[in-house]
């Protein structure tokens, strides 16, 4: 009990501290979570994208063209002001800004074959950009096509425009996934990692720093409590008040996500959570044990929640880590954490083979929590020992 | 004076823990960012990453022979798909699995078989599109003007270029290119808590080194210039070191102007520390307690400036703009994106002046709140 009664003096002296933690954190969860793009919509939805035209045209060709790009993503039409265009890339207002140069239908029907080319501005190497490119490309080709059979534009335009009209229809693997919603609180979970990490390795370093301090460490080398019992206490303490921080957080998502809450399953995301906090909580012993001063800390918790995050696909989507990476990512408990929530949120229920890679991966977390703890008891037995040797 | 000032600067540098961390902290964040995303940053990589497919022939036929040209086309020359041939069993697993973005199944037709909606998979069913006009649209031709017919499929063919992408500067905008920005932006705002050091060592009440300098022959003013100067001086070594690190390292763009580029990092540094000193200034309560409000409110400017999420200046440009007209770490971030992609200065001039009324804001509040302090018993 007497490390019981320490612990929670320390946090009661550092709660104004703690709730100023928890309170940033839970601002960057709710905040990331209620701002992601979320598209409820069922079926296959195909990607929009935010463009600006400026039509200096002003012709048949090109009332077509901005038609066409208006049906498939957002556009937004403007006057060609070479300053305005920039605005619009910088203020975000456009993924893709196109210039229709004057002249362009002139071009297209005059004898000589000397095409006109339409202009655009975007962000290089983009999936975007390659889509809207490969559009317009398919539909000036088309047009292009169509007036070699001797017709005028309009009517290669509007032959273009009926061909356009034949289009696949993705299928989806299995009809669950092309009617599943993703909840809000989805995307709550998703960003857990780096809240929840981030709060605990503050919250147990900053107590552990000022229990491991030489102050509080030198009375307690005096006391009749041996060093395994005030060990031991100290892990209970800590497991305990991270159970708190997790249920805290878990409540606090259901309360503010409260929308498709019945296609959550609770059993496996408990599983997950508890699997991803045990390694929270061993990363928060071993930065407690290592960082001197809460500076240190602060530093090392936001370079271990970041890491973690980006790397293990939290803020970047897995699918965008690239190939050299993966192996890497493959090696932290966050990639496993996400891989396991994504299942659980993309299936209605899941089948043997997936609660097998379930079970999996929650194991890979515990095994890196292990290893972790492990480090923190080698970090912790050498402080004790070299203060030790000091008195 | 310059005595003063060395003193400072090394008794700050012999602040190990502080330096190395403030240092190590945008080094790793950078090696991170890099391994993540670098290679879409990377000015040297023409391509993007090729959307992973699997193809199943369900039928040899000439319509088959054909689509198959027009994917090796798609991954050989344009580097748009990676293709993997193979039965549909198989496919499924790729898919459940996520090594592919779909499935096309090719007989006289096409089908598009995906797990999920997404920008590969629009790219998936623009492709399938393409063909589908194309075989259509010779269909049309061969039963309305079966004499065009070889006109029709030879321009089909032709390589014609419709598109000419071009640039408002030197330089084009990267979205991942961002991610560096927003991290030097938060290298700055790190530099606060140097200056968080920096005003604490000036109270009396809150140090004893303070103690001792406040009964010591020089004016405070004196000692707080030279405390100030001594801290910027490390946080502009820090940032020059980052700025080799990712330039050379990592060859990320920052454009041609090199010394805005450095005046502006100089004075996201400038507004950090002023910062730091004014909340050290700002109350009594402890240390750590400052150290949580400056890592939240650190947190709070570099998260709204994209540092998780390179879309957030975006969601809040639409919603609430003041928010970015006032954001410290976005206006530094901004500063770079201006000076990389734009040849129009006005807006990084306003960055600039935002930032530096900020800094004079903080250091004048600061010595008002710093200056004439009496205490009755220490």
């Amino acid at each position: 009990m007497p490390v019981f009664k320490l612990y929670l003096k320390i946090m009661r002296s550092k709660a104004g501290l703690i709730c100023l933690y928890v309170g940033i954190f839970l601002f960057l969860a709710l905040f990331m979570s209620a701002n992601v793009k979320k598209d409820n919509a069922t079926g296959f939805v195909e990607s929009k994208i935010s463009i600006t035209i400026a039509d200096r045209d002003n012709s048949v060709l090109s009332k077509h063209i901005t038609d066409y790009l208006s049906k498939n993503h957002e556009v937004v039409t403007a006057d060609y002001d070479r300053a305005a265009l920039q605005d619009t890339l910088y203020y975000s207002e456009a993924q893709y800004v196109l210039i229709i140069p004057n002249g362009l239908q002139d071009s297209y029907t005059a004898s000589d074959n000397q095409l006109l080319s339409l202009e655009n501005v975007k962000e290089p190497r983009t999936q975007e950009g390659y889509l809207v490119d490969s559009q317009l490309e398919e539909y000036l080709s088309l047009v292009h096509t169509a007036l070699h059979s001797g017709i005028t534009i309009t009517e290669a335009c509007e032959q273009t425009d009926l061909l356009l009209r034949t289009q696949t229809t993705p299928e989806f693997l299995n009809a669950e996934q092309a009617n599943k919603q993703l909840p809000s609180i989805y995307y709550y979970f998703q960003f857990f990692p780096y809240a929840f990490l981030s709060l605990i390795t503050v919250v147990f370093g900053t107590a552990l720093i000022s229990i491991l301090g030489p102050e509080v460490r030198k009375r307690n080398y005096c006391s009749a409590l041996p060093l395994r019992k005030f060990n031991a206490q100290l892990g209970i303490i800590c497991v305990g008040v991270g159970m708190i921080l997790l249920l805290l957080l878990c409540v606090l998502g259901v309360v503010v996500f409260s929308d498709h809450l019945d296609l959550i399953q609770p059993g496996y995301l408990a599983c997950n959570l508890i699997s991803f906090a045990v390694v929270c909580m061993s990363i928060g012993l071993l930065c407690g044990f290592v960082a001197k001063a809460p500076n240190v800390l602060t530093m090392l918790a936001n370079i271990i929640s970041l890491s973690f995050s980006f790397l293990g696909g939290v803020f970047v989507e897995q699918e965008f880590l690239s190939d050299k990476v993966l192996p890497l990512s493959k090696l932290l408990p966050s990639y496993w954490y996400i891989q396991n929530n994504d299942m659980i949120f993309q299936n209605l229920s899941l089948n043997s083979t997936q609660i097998q890679t379930f079970i999996r991966n929650c194991s890979l977390q515990l095994v890196f929590a292990f290893a972790v703890l492990a480090a923190a008891m080698l970090v912790s037995n050498q402080k004790a020992s070299a203060q030790k040797a000091l008195h | 004076m310059f005595k003063h000032y060395l003193y400072s600067l090394k008794d700050f540098s012999m602040n190990k823990s502080l330096t190395f961390w403030s240092l190590l902290f945008p080094l790793l964040l950078a090696t991170m960012f890099y391994m993540s995303f670098g290679h879409l940053a990377d000015g040297n990589n023409n391509t993007l990453d090729p959307v992973k497919t699997a193809v199943v022939i369900v039928e040899e036929t000439e319509a088959t022979s054909h689509f198959q040209e027009m994917l090796s086309s798609l991954e050989d020359e344009h580097n748009i798909l990676m293709v993997t041939e193979t039965d549909f069993e198989t496919a499924k697993k790729l898919l459940q699995d996520n090594e592919v973005e779909g499935i096309l199944q090719v007989s006289d037709t096409v089908t598009l078989t995906v797990s999920k909606s997404g920008i590969n998979q629009t790219i998936l069913k623009s492709v399938t599109d393409g063909y589908l006009h194309r075989m259509a649209l010779i269909e049309k031709t061969a039963q309305t003007n079966p004499e065009k017919i070889q006109d029709i499929i030879t321009a089909l063919s032709e390589d014609v270029s419709y598109l000419k992408e071009i640039t408002f500067s030197d330089s084009s905008a990267t979205g991942t290119a961002q991610y560096f920005y927003a991290l030097i932006a938060m290298t700055c705002l790190y530099g606060s808590f140097f200056g968080l050091t920096l005003g604490t060592r000036l109270q009396a009440n809150l140090s004893a080194l303070a103690m001792r300098r406040s009964v010591a022959p020089i004016r405070k003013m004196q000692i707080f210039i030279c405390d100030f100067l001594a801290v910027f001086t490390i946080n502009a070594i820090i940032l020059l070191l980052l700025f080799a690190y990712l330039i050379f390292a990592f060859k990320i763009d920052f454009g041609n102007h090199v010394f805005l580029m450095l005046l502006t990092a100089f004075m996201g540094s400038l507004f950090g520390t002023s910062l730091g000193t004014f909340i050290a200034a700002s109350s009594t309560k402890t240390f750590d307690f400052k150290i949580g409000i400056l890592l939240g409110v650190s947190m709070v400017f570099s998260f709204l400036a994209g540092l998780m999420l390179n879309q957030m200046p975006q969601i809040i440009e639409k919603n609430v703009p003041i928010i970015n007209r006032l954001n410290p770490a976005l206006l530094i971030s901004n500063s770079f994106y201006c000076l990389t992609f734009y040849d129009n200065y006005q807006i990084y001039i306003r960055n600039m002046v935002t930032l530096a009324i900020y800094v004079v804001l903080f250091c004048t509040a600061s010595i008002l709140l710093l200056r004439r302090k009496k205490y009755a018993s220490l």
